[in-house]
């Protein structure tokens, strides 16, 4: 295997700002890319995620801040300039050429010798697993097949970074799953560095090494994958990473740690932060067990069958709704006593 | 029984889009009928009914006349390249104004030339470019020339008013074929290591050819059959007597019907030519939508 990502240290960011007019669509975003690692940019639709992948690319101008590639300031090049990959949302693959034409369509821009070219592009379709439709033009290819060419396209010039923008996005549940496993495949296969922007938290934790959470335009927590869904930063943060369980409580210092209400019921919980008076409590449907004899006692409203377990929404006795998922069968107006487990209680400062 | 036949028949007309709807294009075949099949045969015959000589007596004359032959040549060499110029002009234009935000003001003063007719403009450019009009003067006012310079009455006037009432058409139809192509596809391409020229050449032109072809197809026919301008601008005697005038002169002065068919159907004859070279030619490029990807 000769391809490979062309060798440097780091990406470094340094408090990129775009504006668009006086919409703030990034702002003093700083994040350091080491060489082989795989970040994520999580966040919400418009959260400018997008924006700061365009930046990075040379597609769009930074209002403020620099990008450094090791020692040299890039932020002023084009985009044909910085030699960067990029598998964009739409796959953006010319129609009119070729699979073969596609992937070398880099290489040609390089001026490559026609024998290297030929043996690049047949070794990234290689890598992709498309050699077999590598006469074919886009159009004839499924959409799992033309994302596969939109990555050996990127892959083919041996850049330092690949940047991908919601690339599975545009493909279906199974589709997804498999294209995946595929893009863990190739970055492990090709240790290239990779920025992958999402909004799909799953897609996030189970891709990245790192994942920079960004909300309206602003980063709220960069962290590993177990760090976001174990300790995030933010009500916010845990809002997007499953927390579906965001309950407003007055917090009482008691004995044995601290107290907030749940569902009507004191239960303890577990501090990210100075907390005082009022404060946001977060807890995952997985974590409120249905459990007899527990402090939360709630009725049934609506329950769904997922297969593997229920998802239900159940009216505590607060009067406010609670989400739960749990592998014990709950039927509409049923009475359950739930419990959750204190550290699975996260406490923020309102 | 007939009910069930007459129920299955219906149904098979159906599945082929053949309802009570389709009825309603029956207007406009209609029109076409009479607006461009009978007058369209009805000179075709009459041309193969010369007023003196064989059936094919017209054509004949036509071919051996140089006074008449020589028409089709002075047409090409007004239309054609007219027409290029104008297709290979309003390819960058396009590409410029669709990164605009004024787009609508700035198409909407390119269309005043079509609006306005060819007449109006060759009466405009008929004083403006005139001996003593403004551009003249001008030019003598800077020092940059002593004598007018001759821009009506002959070849470069008719060329100058093919040109403007023909830009704007050309444009528009160009820039909505740019505006088709998908912008991520030159942003692919930029990110790919790819200067602005490599993304021209190798990324929209072929894109835009199937496009380009269709827009030289239809400005050559507007071109090709110039009359006003080529009458008013030109010199009709000499060099800008295109084929039309030909035909008008056979028509209303000669009053000879049938000739003046049959310079009517050589002209169509080379329209046709044309039009179907440069649409065959649209086949060796790719003819595809300009742009890919589910959703």
């Amino acid at each position: 295997m000769t391809i490979a990502s062309r060798d440097f240290r780091e990406l470094r960011l340094d408090r990129i700002s775009r504006d668009f007019g006086h919409l703030h669509a990034l702002r003093d975003v700083s994040l350091t890319v080491r060489r082989g690692e795989f970040v994520a940019l999580l966040g919400p639709s418009g959260c400018g995620k997008s924006t700061a992948l365009a930046c990075i690319a040379g597609l769009m101008q930074l209002t403020d801040g620099a990008i450094w590639l090791d020692g040299q300031r890039v932020d002023q090049l084009g985009p044909e300039q910085r030699g960067f990959g990029m598998v964009f949302q739409n796959y953006a693959l010319f129609p009119h050429l070729s699979v073969r034409k596609n992937v070398a369509f880099g290489l040609v821009s390089q001026r490559r010798p026609k024998d290297e070219i030929a043996r690049r592009v047949t070794e990234a379709l290689s890598v992709v697993r498309l050699d077999a439709q590598a006469e074919k033009l886009p159009g004839q290819l499924s959409g799992g097949q033309q994302q596969r060419v939109a990555i050996a396209r990127a892959i083919v010039v041996e850049p330092p970074l690949v940047l991908m923008d919601e690339p599975l996005s545009n493909l279906d549940a199974k589709l997804r799953l498999e294209m995946r496993a595929e893009v863990r495949r190739i970055h492990s296969m090709l240790g290239c560095s990779t920025i992958y922007v999402t909004h799909d938290q799953e897609e996030a934790l189970s891709l990245a090494d790192r994942i920079l959470v960004l909300i309206d335009g602003q980063t709220q927590q960069l962290g590993t994958p177990e760090d976001l869904y174990t300790r995030p930063a933010s009500p916010a943060v845990a809002e997007f990473m499953g927390y579906r369980n965001l309950l407003r409580s007055l917090a009482d210092r008691v004995d044995n740690g601290l107290a907030v209400t749940v569902g009507g019921a004191q239960v303890l919980g577990t501090p990210q932060g100075p907390v005082n008076g009022t404060v946001v409590v977060a807890i995952r449907p997985e974590d409120l067990v249905p459990t007899p004899g527990g402090p939360i006692a709630a009725t049934v409203e609506l329950a769904e069958y997922h297969g593997r377990d229920f998802y239900a929404v159940l009216r505590g006795a607060g009067g406010e709704d609670l989400f739960c998922r749990s592998q014990v069968r709950l039927r509409p107006g049923e009475s359950v006593r739930l419990a959750v487990a204190p550290e699975r209680v996260l406490v923020y400062p309102a | 029984m007939s009910a069930a036949l007459d129920k299955t028949l219906r149904w098979r007309l159906r599945e082929r889009g053949l309802d009570g709807v389709t009825l309603l294009v029956l207007p406009g075949v209609l029109c076409v009928l009479a607006l461009f099949f009978y007058p369209f045969l009805y000179g075709l015959f009459l041309s193969f009914a010369p007023k003196q000589g064989g059936w094919m007596a017209n054509y004949a004359r036509f071919f051996s006349d140089p006074f008449l032959y020589d028409t089709i040549g002075t047409t090409l060499l007004l239309a054609v390249p007219v027409t290029l110029l104008n297709v290979v002009l309003s390819v960058p234009v396009a590409l410029r104004v669709r990164l605009l935000h004024r787009q609508r003001l700035l198409t909407t003063i390119l269309v005043v030339p079509i609006t306005l007719g060819t007449v109006l403009v060759a009466e405009g450019l008929l004083t403006y470019l005139g001996p003593r009009g403004w551009l003249n003067r001008a030019l003598m006012e800077f020092g940059l020339t002593t004598a007018p310079v001759r821009l009506i009455h002959n070849y470069w006037g008719v060329m100058l008013s093919l040109f403007i009432t023909g830009f704007p058409f050309t444009f528009l139809l160009t820039l909505s074929y740019v505006t088709g192509i998908d912008p991520s596809l030159e942003q692919a391409g930029a990110v790919l290591g790819t200067r602005a020229r490599g993304r021209f050449f190798r990324i929209l032109l072929p894109l835009l050819a199937p496009g380009l072809a269709v827009t030289l197809a239809l400005a050559f026919v507007q071109a090709f059959s110039v009359f006003p301008s080529a009458i008013l601008l030109g010199a009709p005697a000499g060099p800008t007597r295109v084929i039309s005038i030909a035909a008008y002169q056979a028509a209303f002065e000669q009053y000879d019907y049938p000739m003046a068919s049959a310079i009517a159907m050589i002209m169509a004859a080379v329209q046709v030519v044309i039009v179907a070279a440069l649409l065959g030619a649209r086949s060796l490029v790719f003819r595809g939508p300009a742009s890919t990807g589910k959703g």
